[in-house]
């Protein structure tokens, strides 16, 4: 009785060990790297870098980026990468079959050792035959200055009128966890909302707005001291926060939709009418001038300088009265100048505006200005017509030194819509929407810019998977960096949205139009 | 002796199951179901997908929901499916009152089995919810058994249960925790227990909502038969009464104490002592029950729309068109589907159809109604006819609204390549390549792609072809324009042609009739259709002009058949204006007289002195 309580478990330890005797070189084979020496195999070179899929091949990179996992297009059956620095090889990692998932830790620390220096990533492929494929290394440059940590965005199917899902999530840029801040759902209550775009002030967003619409049309104003459901009609399209993080800049919009029948992008958006306005968060009400909310003219896309003193923004004259007017293509006419007025904080009130950027001078209608935190440079985006470039295939990205009114054209625009951008905190990074490689489904773009003006190749946000944008459904909507993660929960926003609002008073009730439920889109149900 | 009632129970089950077997295969049709946008889950192979459902309450009994449902498109193994729940609803009922100790078991376990194949017959039949259910009454036997082998057990066993059946199936902890709330009821238990039960069943979700980012409310209520959604549908009623009758036998589960069972008996649909001296009137009554309720319970309008998507999905165009022969057969009606239409188009079937509902139905849509929101079942005629851009408008709407259905991102694709984006066909495809059923169709499809640069799809070009080459906004563009631009971009689109023609026919614009008769010849048509054949005698005589038809000549029996509707119509006037009748009758008769005749339409809605387009005279549209 004793023996066999002793010899079963030795048999089991034994076969164990005779398992591991037997397997333990070939693993030991798999995770050694073909250098020649002791590799069983021949290795070649290939004379080019390999195809890796997203292309994080020779751009700049955070410090604090989450690993740039990626599947390598070649022909084999295993990839390995060897990642090397000035401090020789610091990292080598065993692909999944093709695809490359460097550990987390490990891809930290290779980043933080690098920080303002090179990193080379080198690819062997082990081929059908056996022998191994050793390609160029691909070089990347670690940055010195971080990104943001939060990337706060809209997740929307590719909508044209109704939706049933959509949502304002946070993604984690230094790992990959995305969770909703909140997510429109329909509900035994609710039959669905849609969520605009969302606005929080210079990157901290201990301060957070988002207005709604649909079966509760309101804004939603989180703070320190909770959410609480703000009721300006549905004045609210475009926002930008002051840096007093009182003052709110907005515009309304009377927004409708066409659709094409010959076009690329068959979506088309105008904007009937539109005008800016000013929310005040301490006092609860909101106001406008007569300078930005001119009845003749189509105010839009507000953006403060980050003194406060400036509020630029977009303006075009009003040339369509109604949609139908739309039969004599006379909307492709419309193109929006660059503009900028000054406000004096202290007595919220305007001055004079002046146009920055004419569209008569770029032939080209000038969209969504937002200045970089440094106030050394901003960045719009231009496309032929219009007031929504994320639905022109032509919209590129553009970049302006405030000092000069000098702007160029900058080379991480693609052949699909870019546009959606905003700077970091630092304004050494900028992250746009793409519709790059689909054009229908935007993905969110990050890209350095050097404090001379210069920008880097962009690259895509990284996911764990590495083919998770391959057959992703969904569109990255009006990114926005963050320093810090939203905090307010859900169930807050919930519970704010069926409490009572509190009426913002409207101190220019002749100068704000009324837009009403005025956007097409609309839940479903 | 024993053996011998065992093995008949056995073949009376097995007969039984074979029944349900066939039945679900040859009436229900597991392919039907597969397509019915009531019942579709989408099922996507990977870990992100099953981590997604496992991350919230309820997700991991919609996750093999999911999966289940996608074994109906394979019709063997989905009937099998779908006998298996049903005869899970069957056993766990008859548990449950074998528990209660009620008589007559085998009859009392058949209510819910049937209210659930008459949820199958409708093609509702919802997995997730029958699974939820049964599982939580399960967990409740199990609980109920453990509680009387160890009363001591009883909270620990319970609250272990209700996480266990919250995670698993949400809202079924409603249930569940009803049960148990009900049985202690009954067994006269401490009310500190009841009150535990309750509580802890009620707390349940709102710590989770707490804990993770969730809506207490929809975790609650999720997966569960007695959502204020579901239980109000007609259909759902059936499914809510045999929650009513679980309740029943909830209640009476610890009242009674479980009977002394002889051995050998037992058996599906085995009947009592008593019944049993009835055998051959009551099983012979019961069968009969049962196949008149199964012949009649087949929702059969939703079965043949369902298949036609199936047939038409798979580009069966000949099965489509049978489908719909035997819809017309049985009913004398056109079946509504448009992809009736779209196999017309496809059979080179349209010169012998015009003027069909389907073209007409499609016009209406476009006279009337704001093209901001085009409904989906009007894609497929955009695509066909090559106005991409507005079946992908459609297409894109009904992938925002619901389910990404295989069916629709497959339209999609083709879209995307008859637009040549390739890049998006490749995001459908490659969510398609997730898919249990279609993964090797979009890997195929992908590989093509790549290797060639070109769909492997005749079908791709010949769309391509038909599109507009000139850009407008939809809102603001005439359909009639459209149509002529149709045809100029691409002279043997046919459907085009047939819609332009429909579109003339029911605005009452005959000039525009005649203006394009010339594509009669260009489109190889052998005849004049007989619609616009009546529209051209209508011009000659309201005008006075002779039409010139080239090649073509009208029909001898169109022009007598007009020349009696003018007698006829002289007749009734004389009668209107003595006021022995009026216009109602006089298009009530004429209709009688002329079914499916233009001339009645145009006289109804164009000529008549009620109607508002009264007076006006051919040509009124140029």
């Amino acid at each position: 009785m004793r023996t066999r309580r002793v010899a079963i478990p030795l048999c089991a330890l034994s076969a164990v060990l005779l398992l591991l005797l037997v397997l333990l070189p070939r693993i030991a084979d798999s995770f050694r790297i073909p250098t020649g020496r002791f590799f069983r195999g021949t290795v070649r070179a290939a004379d080019r870098q390999p195809r890796i899929h997203p292309d994080y091949a020779g751009i700049t990179i955070p410090p604090n980026i989450a690993p740039l996992n990626f599947a390598v297009r070649e022909t084999g059956v295993r990839a390995i990468c060897r990642v090397s620095g000035e401090k020789g090889t610091v990292l080598t990692v065993r692909g999944r079959g093709m695809s490359v998932l460097f550990p987390p830790r490990q891809w930290k620390r290779v980043l933080s050792e690098h920080r303002g220096s090179e990193i080379s990533l080198e690819v062997f492929v082990r081929t059908r035959d056996g022998s191994w494929l050793r390609f160029s290394p691909v070089v990347n440059v670690v940055a010195a200055e971080e990104i943001d940590p939060y990337l706060i965005y809209r997740l929307i199917p590719p909508i044209y009128n109704t939706w049933f899902q959509m949502g304002i999530y946070q993604r984690n840029l230094e790992g990959f966890r995305e969770t909703p801040i909140y997510a429109a759902r329909p509900s035994v209550r609710m039959k669905g909302i849609c969520v605009n775009c969302h606005s929080f002030p210079a990157r901290g967003p201990s301060l957070f707005l988002f207005h709604t619409r649909g079966d509760i049309s309101t804004t939603l104003l989180a703070t320190p001291k909770g959410v609480s459901r703000v009721d300006m009609g549905s004045k609210m399209v475009y926002v930008c926060w002051h840096p007093d993080r009182k003052t709110v800049a907005f515009s309304t919009n009377r927004v409708r939709q066409v659709f094409h029948t010959a076009r690329t992008e068959v979506r088309d958006v105008i904007d009937e009418n539109s005008d800016l306005g000013v929310y005040f968060a301490d006092t609860n009400s909101f106001a406008t001038d007569t300078a930005i909310a001119r009845p003749e003219r189509l105010e839009t896309y507000p953006c403060w300088s980050p003194d406060g003193t400036t509020l630029y923004y977009c303006s075009a004259p009003k040339l369509l009265d109604d949609i139908n007017a739309m039969e004599t293509d006379i909307y492709r006419k419309v193109r929006y100048d660059l503009m900028k007025i000054p406000f004096d904080p202290d007595t919220r009130s305007f001055g004079k505006p002046e146009v920055v950027l004419s569209a008569q001078e770029t032939g080209l209608s000038i969209l969504q200005p937002r200045v970089s935190p440094d106030g050394k440079y901003l960045l719009f985006c231009m496309c032929p017509y219009g007031c929504f470039p994320i639905y022109q295939p032509e919209s590129d990205l553009y970049l302006m030194e405030r000092s000069s009114g000098r702007y160029w054209k900058l080379p991480v625009n693609s052949d699909e819509s870019d546009a959606w951008h905003c700077w970091s905190s630092n304004s050494r990074w900028i992250v746009f929407s793409s519709k790059r490689g689909t054009g229908l489904f935007a993905r969110p773009y990050l890209c350095h810019i050097g404090a001379d003006g210069t920008a880097g190749k962009p690259f895509v946000v990284p996911q764990r998977n590495p083919a998770f944008y391959d057959s992703y459904l969904f569109t990255y909507n009006v990114p926005e960096l963050s320093s810090a993660p939203v905090r307010f929960r859900e169930t807050s926003f919930n519970l704010s949205l069926e409490s009572p609002p509190q009426k913002a008073r409207n101190l220019s009730p002749d100068l704000l139009p009324d837009a009403g439920d005025s956007l097409p889109w609309r839940n479903a149900r | 002796m024993n053996r011998t009632r065992t093995a008949r129970a056995y073949a009376r089950n097995a007969i039984v199951l074979a029944g349900i077997f066939l039945y679900a295969l040859a009436v229900i049709d597991p392919r039907a179901l597969y397509m019915s946008p009531l019942t579709y889950r989408s099922f996507l192979l990977g870990r992100d997908f099953l981590v997604r459902f496992l991350t919230y309450p309820g997700g991991p009994a919609e996750y093999l929901s999911a999966f289940l449902i996608q074994v109906y498109a394979f019709p063997l193994a989905g009937a099998a499916v779908a006998t298996g729940i049903l005869w899970l609803v069957f056993l766990v009922s008859r548990a449950a009152a074998r528990r209660a100790n009620l008589p007559f078991e085998e009859f009392l376990a058949a209510i819910p089995f049937l209210a659930c194949l008459a949820l199958l017959s409708r093609y509702q039949f919802h997995p997730a919810l029958i699974l939820t259910a049964m599982l939580a009454i399960s967990l409740f036997l199990l609980w109920e058994s453990a509680s009387r082998a160890s009363p001591g057990a009883c909270l620990p066993v319970f609250a272990v249960f209700s996480c266990a059946m919250f995670y698993l199936a949400a809202g079924g902890v409603l249930l569940f925790g009803l049960f148990c709330v009900l049985s202690g009821c009954a067994a006269r238990r401490r009310f500190s227990f009841i009150v535990f039960c309750a509580l802890w069943t009620l707390f349940l979700p709102l710590a989770a909502g707490l804990l993770a980012p969730m809506n207490p409310s929809e975790t609650f209520l999720g997966n569960l038969l007695f959502h204020p959604a579901n239980l109000f549908r007609s259909t759902y009623l059936a499914v809510a009464l045999y929650g009513i009758f679980y309740l029943f036998l909830a209640a009476l589960a610890t009242v009674r104490r479980p009977p002394v069972r002889p051995v050998g008996t037992g058996g599906a649909f085995a009947l009592p002592a008593a019944g049993r001296r009835l055998f051959p009137l009551w099983q012979t009554a019961g069968a009969g029950f049962l196949l008149l309720f199964l012949l009649i319970a087949p929702d059969r309008f939703n079965r043949t729309g369902l298949r036609v998507d199936y047939f038409a999905d798979r580009q069966m165009w000949d099965a489509v068109l049978r489908e719909a022969d035997a819809y017309r057969k049985r009913t004398g009606a056109d079946l509504p589907s448009t992809q009736v239409f779209v196999a017309l188009c496809r059979k080179g079937l349209l010169r012998e159809n015009p003027l069909s509902t389907y073209s007409q139905s499609f016009i209406s849509y476009l006279l009337k109604e704001d093209k901001s929101f085009p409904p989906v079942w009007t894609a497929a005629i955009w695509y066909e006819l090559g106005v991409v851009n507005e079946a992908e408008h459609a297409w894109c709407e009904a992938l925002a609204n619901g389910q990404p259905h295989p069916q629709l991102l497959k339209k999609l694709v083709r879209a995307c390549l008859v637009r040549e984006r390739t890049g998006a066909a490749k995001i459908f495809l490659a969510s398609l390549e997730k898919d249990i059923v279609w993964r090797r169709w979009a890997s195929d499809y992908l590989d093509a792609l790549e290797k060639t640069g070109a769909a492997p799809e005749d079908e791709i070009a010949q769309i391509r072809a038909r599109t507009l080459k000139t850009d407008h906004a939809l809102q603001v563009l005439a359909a009639d324009q459209m149509f002529l631009d149709l045809l100029a971009a691409n002279r043997q689109n046919i459907l085009a042609y047939d819609c332009l023609m429909t579109l003339y026919l029911l605005a009452g614009d005959l000039n525009g009739v005649v203006k394009n008769l010339g594509w009669l010849g260009i489109l190889g048509y052998e005849k004049i259709p007989e619609p616009y054949e009546e529209a051209i005698v209508l011009y000659q005589s309201l005008t006075g002009r002779q039409v010139p038809l080239a090649d073509y000549s009208l029909n001898s029996s169109t022009v007598e058949r007009f020349a009696r509707f003018r007698n006829d119509l002289a007749g009734f006037k004389g009668m209107i204006e003595a006021g022995v009748a009026d216009e109602r009758t006089m298009v009530q008769v004429l209709s009688s007289r002329y079914p499916d005749s233009y001339l009645v339409y145009y006289l109804s809605h164009f000529l008549l002195a009620q109607h508002p387009e009264a007076g006006k005279r051919p040509g009124a549209g140029q």
